[in-house]
């Protein structure tokens, strides 16, 4: 049971992170592959508040949203500057210098040695220490932040957002300055890639570096390409495929000197038969 | 929702109900024999680091055979994709609870053992991290052991050991990437400056460099004498064998971790003669010499770093678990017990009361493609 809650967890967290990247990817057709840097922001600003500094973990939470918002600002507006394939490279590139700087500004982040003892958080003398109210916790994060995108792709500025996807020119000479919408939304996205960092490194008390290389963010894009772009549901459903998928394969009875890898081909197989057969994803509206 | 997109979903619900069936079966059916005592591994059995996962893990399993309770041990290994700290937590978490393991073997790197060691002591659990050697797990939970000594006595050792030989004016090349040589680094850099020598050059790589040619260059351009290096083993031998090629005759100093292992020889040929480097050893070195002549008899190849260390753990743990009565508390005991001046095959093991070990070292060089000790 500790060990279905925990997958639970760990799909709470990717489905926050495949929510809020679906805003950028699926709706406003910005392929960012940086996400990985504000989930890490949100992390380290955890690890450090709650150890350094003995902060409650909700206030970590709020400074997190804050530096990622505000780390997401500057990068979105350097981003600004390039579009299709080359907004995908430039975007690359920020989750490279952000990784490298949580590897080597090391007498903040610890560098490769990570940070251990992380603490719980805590609300009002309720310590969320066991596992089962950590996932509650989670899964209310997970709803809040669902329910505010569902918010923000159903109002007017949602609509702009799509536009701005299916044709940015057109958009524009109706008069809309689609800069600021897509900078807006590009800092929604780091914002609540912070929380889904700050629930990590606090759920796993310990972060270091490895957490966040390009590969996470490449990992959170196919959760969207997989469950489907613009679609919030599928970001929920690529999240829950993604996280269960190679959990399943460890009870599937391969012979144990070649388990481990047998799992990753298999897993790379699947991925790549639903790609050949599904390539908008589970229930994608756009497709790359 | 067209008939395709309910094709996929259906395809994927019966994937997800398989999966489940698999689980549950795994749950109730299993190994039924009482007597069998369950062991989790967890290790990097796929990624970067898979070499050593693979080698510790073969290690594991040789002390299991050599032990002698073959019959009455199952060993489970799960991977974690090359010490990712979520994949070794999902990994625990499957082994504590599914599996119901006695006692954990893992991780190789310190992280992923950091990560781990909150779970088995909320679940009163032994964790034997058997190569993790970051000075952050010495106080990581009541039921935290290790059998490689933490990096900090090595690297001082081998700091001492050049300072003592005459060297004042120290470069540091470093893997930045991997924790333990990063800590390695420290560890020289403040034992070296404690006895009054001087750090002239610092330069880094990452684990997956495989040219340090710019690096050697801006060391050989410094008044440096000597060259501490902590890297994995495939890099360094590269490094020697770029600094030969680019004329650096500096003394290159290394810790065991880097350089104790056949590779280094292998791959820099001669530029390896008069590597310096720590070595953790029993007197005679015959559990080491047994070690390896059993490794090569079972797997064909030679022990790769750590595997040593691998053994041990196995052979201790499965040693203690039989001496106890069971529970986590009697297996430490008895941890304890038999891991006071046990001769193994990564040297001397005496636990202290952190779960840490000391181990008698030498200093061991490379002379006509072999090691050999320095008197």
């Amino acid at each position: 049971m500790e060990y279905l809650i925990h997958i639970g967890i760990l799909f709470a967290f990717y489905a926050i992170l495949g929510v809020s990247l679906n805003l950028v990817v699926g709706y406003t057709g910005l392929l960012s592959m940086t996400h990985a840097v504000f989930y890490g922001l949100g992390a380290y600003t955890t690890a450090i508040l709650l150890t350094q500094f003995g902060v409650n973990f909700f206030l970590s939470v709020i400074l997190g949203i804050i530096i990622a918002g505000v780390v997401g600002l500057f990068i979105g507006i350097v981003l600004s500057r390039f579009k299709g394939d080359i907004y995908a490279l430039a975007s690359f590139g920020f989750n490279i210098i952000v990784f490298s700087i949580f590897l080597n500004w090391q007498s903040l982040t610890n560098g490769p040695l990570g940070i251990a003892g992380i603490k719980k958080p805590s609300l009002l003398g309720f310590e969320f220490s066991s596992n089962f109210s950590f996932l509650i916790l989670s899964l209310v994060v997970l709803l809040l932040i669902y329910l505010l995108s569902q918010f923000i792709v159903k109002s007017s500025f949602g609509r702009v957002l799509k536009a701005i996807r299916e044709d940015e020119q057109a958009v524009q000479v109706f008069g809309y300055q689609t800069i600021y919408y897509k900078l807006t939304i590009f800092v929604i996205g780091a914002c609540m890639a912070a929380v889904a960092g700050s629930l990590f490194a606090s759920y796993i008390s310990f972060v270091d570096p490895s957490s966040f290389v390009l590969m996470e963010s490449i990992f959170v894009l196919a959760i969207i390409i997989l469950g489907g772009l613009a679609n919030l549901r599928g970001a929920l459903l690529g999240a829950l495929f993604l996280i269960l998928l190679p959990e399943i394969l460890r009870f599937v009875g391969f012979p144990s000197d070649i388990a481990a890898q047998m799992r990753q081909v298999i897993y790379g197989l699947i991925l790549i038969f639903l790609m050949l057969y599904r390539p908008q994803g589970l229930m994608g509206e756009y497709k790359l | 929702m067209n008939k395709t997109t309910k094709t996929i979903l259906g395809l994927v619900v019966l994937i997800l109900i398989i999966g489940g069936i698999y689980f549950l079966n795994q749950k109730t059916s299993g190994p039924v024999s009482d007597e069998t005592i369950k062991i989790g591994v967890i290790l990097p059995l796929t990624g970067e680091l898979a070499t050593y996962g693979e080698g510790v893990k073969n290690a594991i399993d040789l002390a299991v055979e050599k032990s002698g309770f073959k019959d009455k041990i199952q060993i489970i290994a799960e991977d974690d994709h090359g010490c990712l700290s979520p994949d070794a937590v999902s990994a625990a978490q499957k082994l504590i609870n599914l599996d119901k393991v006695t006692a954990i073997i893992g991780s190789l790197c310190t992280g992923s053992s950091l990560a781990i060691a909150p779970i088995t002591e909320q679940n009163k659990l032994i964790l034997i991290a058997p190569t993790a050697t970051g000075k952050n797990l010495t106080d990581a939970g009541e039921y935290v052991f290790r059998t490689i000594a933490s990096d900090a006595d090595k690297s001082i050792a081998v700091a001492n050991y050049a300072f003592e030989k005459g060297f004042r004016k120290v470069a540091l090349l470093f893997d930045s990437s991997q924790d333990a040589l990063v800590s390695q680094r420290d560890d020289v850099k403040e034992a070296f400056t404690k006895l009054g020598g001087q750090v002239v050059v610092e330069e880094s790589f990452v684990t997956k460099d495989r040219d340090l040619r710019s690096q050697l260059i801006k060391v050989k351009n410094t008044d440096a004498d000597v060259i501490f290096i902590s890297a994995i083993p495939e890099t360094l031998g590269v490094a020697l064998k770029e600094a030969e090629t680019l004329g650096l005759t500096t003394q290159f100093i290394s810790t065991e971790t880097s350089a104790g292992t056949q590779m280094v020889i292998d791959l820099a040929g001669t530029s390896s003669e008069n590597l310096i480097f720590p070595f953790a050893t029993t007197p005679e070195n015959v559990e080491y010499n047994n070690f390896i002549n059993d490794y090569k008899t079972a797997y064909g190849v030679e022990p790769t770093v750590y595997a040593a260390e691998g053994y041990d753990a196995g052979m201790l743990l499965i040693k203690s678990l039989f001496a106890s009565d069971g529970t986590t508390d009697d297996i430490k005991k008895e941890l304890f017990k038999i891991g006071n001046n046990y001769y193994g095959a990564s040297g001397v093991i005496t636990f202290d009361q952190n779960g840490d070990v000391q181990k008698p070292m030498v200093i061991k060089t490379i002379k006509n493609g072999q090691f050999v000790e320095v008197e």
